[in-house]
């Protein structure tokens, strides 16, 4: 295939696509559910997480060339009831892109720009991501692959220095009453980690020459969790569980106080720009996952073969119209605070837990079942 | 080539978008076209908030002071700014935030939610609340030329910060300890005269002119309790809010030895430990405080004799009760509000997290029924002064 990648890519891919909806969701959502626990609920995610991980290398398994997910679904279900789910799951990441480009846009008002209009932000970044959905899937994987360390070089970077800010009573004392609290806040560091992996996955074109794939997805399941609990132990350590519960974006709330070497502080600006480029890559990638999804409904070859940007053969029309509904749902979706926030921490992730946990999963267990794959 | 042909023009045309918000000629602002404010205060007014705001120095010209008032913080500050002579006020260096008496006396919770909230400030900015005043009032009539109100406040930061008596408390610390315990403390100063004349007034200037420079002083630490200023803590109790809490710095004491003599000691270093004590139904009866203070003689007159050890005994025995005497005032205040302002339910819950947990009243309520022992344990490190008297 001329257009394929390594895995090493995908899952710098998957780390990026990761951390926007990490930052989003995990401090105040893990905080109101686990409480001062909140920090131990992303490591005892992980078993849950390597489960799933075991489950997704199952099913690529049963690849034959440089499939990807969709591909595995339309063989394991059959062409009608294959067509139905790929046509769901191509609805559900445009829903989902289109929420990322809400979410995106208020994080950037609420932190840096209070009186702008969020529309100006999901049109520019849907409009990017529709241009990179447009080109291969190759180069957004190795776009990913150089923002990967700068965006996780800052995030280590503040990371460390809030380390200072950490109070021992905001973390303890634990009991095993909290336990109920962990768990239930453990399902937002596993939905994030699902998704970002059946996302990159749904893709064709990774070439796996011989590598250890799950041992790669394990060790990319542990250093992402553990990322993702440094970054809660810090912010619950640093405002408590109480005050992070009522903190909008916590993070950048966190971020605002450093000061560097008693010299430089208010970076939040930067930081939080930074954060736009896991925004592109997450809705290209959302705008790939759909369009590569209903193409295959259409009976469309998905597969990039160098085409011009305004081409529209091929069922490359697909891809735009996937742009302009993403762009339209992010413009009209939650336009109340309120409304934004049962989506952010109810609606997204539980539709997110559902297709991971359930539909995926019974998409494989049927294909094996009916020996289709 | 026919690839460039069709490339140029898009490029062109997004080139357009690269000149950043609106031209770069309209809203394009030099840096010292922002007025920097670097203390912000709140007051109550009936229906709304009375922001003020004050630069730091700037060369000859002084400190910059403005005041709006609105229904919100926000429309406030936007009156502010509309009516005032800068083109731009930039908050983000706001270092410190007062809030007048009367304020906070009424509710806090509007100004803490705005600072965490707010884009612009940070929320671990420190709070003060300004006895018997209004921010306001302290804001606008304090310094001089040549001192600033922002130049006082970062003197009276790095005071606190480094000698004792007091902590300071930042706007996350109190509303997390609101949230978490129903109370917490916050600094108090008092707007009063200054002790030296204003600048460009020599010191035999006459008295009205000495008494027209007024400045901002540390005077204790105020007890809020559900979002409300109930009382206050003096500067010297404030030292056994410092044991209390474990934030024991630089503090002086004076005490009488036997003789009814004067002695100032000097509180180098501290610290205390609070255990709870249960019965065997998991009822908490009272708690069990042991403090360890090391101090230094700084002062002492007529025929004091430190070398003799019966003397330095009964000074340190002095000391020891005035310590007792301090934190069992800290505690009673405590219990009496039915407020936990020291945390004390925290070291509570880390020392026996199980038994806090079956409590069937919040700490807070069980307070004025708990018994408190306070064991105090000092000692006389040396002397700055002479071992002995000249007299």
């Amino acid at each position: 295939m001329k257009y394929s990648y390594k895995l090493r890519q995908l899952l710098s891919l998957a780390s990026v696509f990761f951390l926007s909806p990490a930052l989003r969701l995990v401090p105040s959502g893990t905080a109101e559910l686990a409480g001062r626990a909140a920090w131990l609920s992303v490591p005892v995610a992980l078993p849950f997480l390597i489960i799933y991980m075991y489950f997704i290398f199952c099913f690529l398994k049963r690849r034959q060339g440089h499939e990807g997910l969709a591909e595995l679904i339309l063989r394991s279900l059959g062409k009608v009831w294959g067509r139905l789910a790929l046509g769901f799951l191509g609805l559900w990441f445009l829903l989902y892109g289109g929420f990322m480009l809400r979410s995106g846009a208020v994080r950037i008002i609420t932190t840096i720009y209070p009186n702008a209009s969020a529309l100006l932000f999901v049109l520019s970044m849907g409009l990017l991501g529709l241009f990179a959905a447009l080109g291969a899937e190759r180069s957004l994987v190795r776009s990913a692959r150089i923002i990967c360390p700068a965006v996780l070089g800052v995030l280590i970077l503040v990371l460390s220095f809030a380390l200072v800010t950490v109070r021992r009573d905001n973390l303890l004392p634990l009991t095993v009453f909290e336990a109920e609290g962990c768990i239930k806040g453990s399902l937002a560091s596993l939905g994030v980690g699902c998704i970002s992996i059946y996302m990159c996955f749904f893709l064709n074109g990774l070439e796996l020459d011989g590598e250890r794939l799950f041992t790669r997805l394990c060790l990319w399941a542990v250093s992402v969790l553990l990322l993702l609990f440094w970054l809660n132990t810090d912010i619950i350590g640093a405002f408590g569980h109480e005050l992070t519960t009522r903190l909008s974006q916590p993070f950048f709330a966190l971020v605002r106080n450093l000061v560097f070497f008693r010299s430089l502080e208010r970076v939040e600006a930067l930081v939080v720009s930074l954060w736009i480029f896991s925004d592109f890559i997450l809705i290209s990638l959302c705008l790939h996952a759909a369009q590569h999804a209903f193409r295959l409904v259409l009976g469309c070859q998905s597969e990039y073969r160098g085409e011009r940007i305004f081409e529209l053969g091929h069922g490359r029309w697909v891809i735009w119209l996937c742009g302009l509904g993403a762009i339209l749902s992010g413009c009209f979706m939650a336009g109340e605070p309120e409304t934004l926030e049962f989506w952010s921490r109810q609606l997204i992730p539980g539709i997110n837990l559902l297709v991971s946990l359930l539909l995926l999963p019974g998409i494989y267990i049927i294909g094996r079942l009916r020996k289709r794959i | 080539m026919r690839k460039g042909r069709k490339t140029i023009p898009i490029v062109l045309c997004f080139s357009l978008m690269l000149s950043g918000c609106g031209s770069i000629y309209s809203n394009y602002l030099e840096v010292e076209q922002l007025l920097v404010i670097e203390t912000m205060g709140f007051d109550y007014l009936p229906g709304g908030v009375q922001l003020t705001l004050a630069s730091g120095l700037s060369g000859s010209e002084g400190d910059v002071k403005l005041s709006g008032v609105g229904a919100t913080v926000s429309a406030a500050l936007d009156q502010a700014r509309n009516y005032s002579f800068e083109d731009e006020l930039f908050c983000s260096q706001t270092n410190s935030i007062l809030i007048g008496e009367p304020a906070a006396k009424r509710n806090m919770e509007p100004y803490l939610s705005y600072i965490c909230q707010s884009p612009i400030l940070r929320t671990d900015v420190p709070v003060f609340i300004i006895r018997g005043g209004s921010a306001f009032e302290s804001i606008m009539e304090s310094g001089d030329s040549r001192h600033g109100v922002s130049e006082i406040l970062k003197g009276v930061t790095e005071y606190l910060e480094t000698r004792g008596g007091s902590h300071i408390f930042k706007a996350s610390q109190i509303s997390r300890d609101s949230l978490r315990h129903g109370s917490a403390l916050c600094c108090a100063l008092e707007f009063s005269q200054s002790a030296e004349p204003p600048a460009g007034e020599a010191p035999s200037a006459g008295e009205e002119a000495a008494q027209s420079a007024r400045t901002l002083a540390v005077a204790g630490l105020g007890i809020i309790k559900d979002s409300r200023l109930v009382e206050y803590i003096d500067q010297e109790a404030a030292i056994g809010v410092a044991f209390l809490i474990n934030k024991v710095g630089v503090s002086r004491v004076e005490l009488k030895d036997a003789m009814e003599r004067e002695i100032v000691l000097e509180i180098s270093s501290g610290s205390s430990r609070i255990l709870p004590r249960w019965d065997e139904a998991g009822e908490l009866l009272g708690l069990d405080i042991s403090l360890e203070a090391e101090a230094t003689v700084t002062e002492m007159n007529d025929n004091a004799d430190l070398s003799r050890e019966s003397y330095a005994q009964q000074l340190t025995g002095a000391l020891e009760e005035h310590l007792a005497q301090l934190v069992g005032d800290v505690l009673k205040q405590s219990a009496r509000l039915e407020a936990d302002f020291l945390a004390l339910g925290s070291q509570v819950e880390q020392h026996s997290p199980l038994l806090f947990r079956h409590l069937n009243k919040s700490f807070s309520e069980l307070l004025p029924a708990l018994e408190f022992r306070i064991a105090v344990r000092a000692r006389l490190s040396h002397t700055n002064d002479m071992k002995e008297s000249l007299t």
